[in-house]
């Protein structure tokens, strides 16, 4: 290590060792902070699902135009995640790679996915009862509240197997997003990281868990102020699968390619270390 | 922590702790100070405003394009008051 300080972005070994540690600080977050940060997380990300949806509902825009413009205003939702602070499930699936250096047991990894997934859930559905009642669907004369209804429409149409693998295509994304934002140092050098990845998964109609956790509550309750029988099947038509691509996009697909090329013996967690918590895991 | 000075963005936890000690410095201006200050955040949040409605006036945008960059335009509002603010 060098005494002067440096200007110069993480490569992408140190990122692998700042992905390890922040890991660490994440697993030991006390039970109250955490609930309380995933919370954030879910209606961070509806946050930017919701300027989303307000782009995808001007029918004049161009396909390119829309899924583009569209895709660029989401990287709100990651951006508040990763400068404001907040736990994020998809994002948490980086987890995997400190478990695979042995240095979090299993347990403590599926402990954290579980009740960050479902405090992402509180956030996210929290913040579409909240816009829900704002009146907000009802913008560019009701075009918004139909895009939401089309989108759960069309989200609860895909069969298992494709909403299986847009969610590990685009969990790929969104972990290679958070990956390249601890390259960077400044608040800028994070957004630039968040907004190609963000934009080309939301662009390509890919499936983001904890997006969808704030849009089918949204269309749920507009079918409902509408008179129109409530749909609840995409619990477990979209949920499900898209939940567990995602884990697996984001676990296996980046956080042990990664393990393996950069930490795999890198000599971060010594075999005393992989001994000591062999009890726990 | 490091003696190395650091060039990183402020982490969420030294965020609470700058507001925390900016809140500080804002509850304790004296009277003309604030007033005045808040005068301007009046005038600078208008302008904001001001390029807003200027980018709506015009009906030849489509729903999603007049929107986001109405939006974009009235950032101007809280650019000013915060660059204030910090001096």
């Amino acid at each position: 290590m060098s005494m002067f300080p440096s200007f110069d972005a993480y490569t992408p070994r140190e990122i692998a060792q700042r992905v390890q540690d922040v890991c660490m600080l994440k697993a030991r977050l006390p039970f109250l902070q955490l609930v309380m940060l995933g919370i954030l997380a879910g209606a961070f990300i509806g946050l930017g699902a919701l300027f989303s949806v307000l782009v995808l509902s001007d029918a004049s825009l161009g396909f390119a135009a829309s899924r583009v413009l569209g895709g660029v205003v989401f990287s709100l939702g990651l951006l508040l995640v990763v400068v404001a602070g907040a736990e994020l499930f998809t994002g948490n699936n980086l987890l995997a790679m400190a478990w695979a250096d042995g240095r979090l047991p299993t347990q403590d990894v599926l402990y954290n996915w579980v009740v960050v997934c479902a405090a992402n859930f509180i956030g996210a559905a929290g913040l579409a009862a909240v816009v829900f009642l704002s009146g907000h669907a009802e913008m560019n004369g009701g075009a918004v509240g139909r895009t939401y209804l089309q989108i759960a429409v069309a989200k609860s149409s895909l069969s298992l197997t494709e909403a299986f693998f847009r969610g590990v295509l685009c969990n790929v994304l969104v972990c290679m997003a958070v990956w390249m934002t601890l390259a960077g140092r400044s608040v800028t050098d994070k957004f630039i990281a968040i907004v190609f990845p963000i934009s080309a998964f939301v662009a390509a109609g890919f499936e983001h868990s904890i997006a969808n956790m704030y849009l089918f509550p949204l269309a749920t309750m507009l079918q409902a102020a509408a008179g129109q029988p409530a749909e609840v099947a995409w619990l477990w038509r979209n949920l499900v699968p898209v939940i567990a691509g995602n884990l697996v996009g984001g676990s296996v697909l980046v956080a042990l390619v990664y393990y393996v090329i950069y930490r795999r013996g890198a000599g971060g967690a010594s075999g005393s270390d992989r001994a000591r918590q062999a009890p726990d895991g | 922590m490091s003696m190395i000075p650091s060039f990183d963005a402020y982490t969420p936890r030294e965020i609470a702790q700058r507001v925390q000690d900016v809140c500080m410095l804002k509850a304790r201006l004296p009277f003309l100070q604030l007033l005045m200050l808040g005068i301007l955040a009046g005038g600078f949040i208008g302008l904001g405003a001001l390029c807003s409605v200027l980018v709506l006036s015009d009906a030849s945008l489509g729903f999603a394009a007049g929107r986001v960059l109405a939006g974009v335009v009235f950032s101007l509002g809280l650019l000013e008051r915060r660059g204030w603010l910090r001096a």
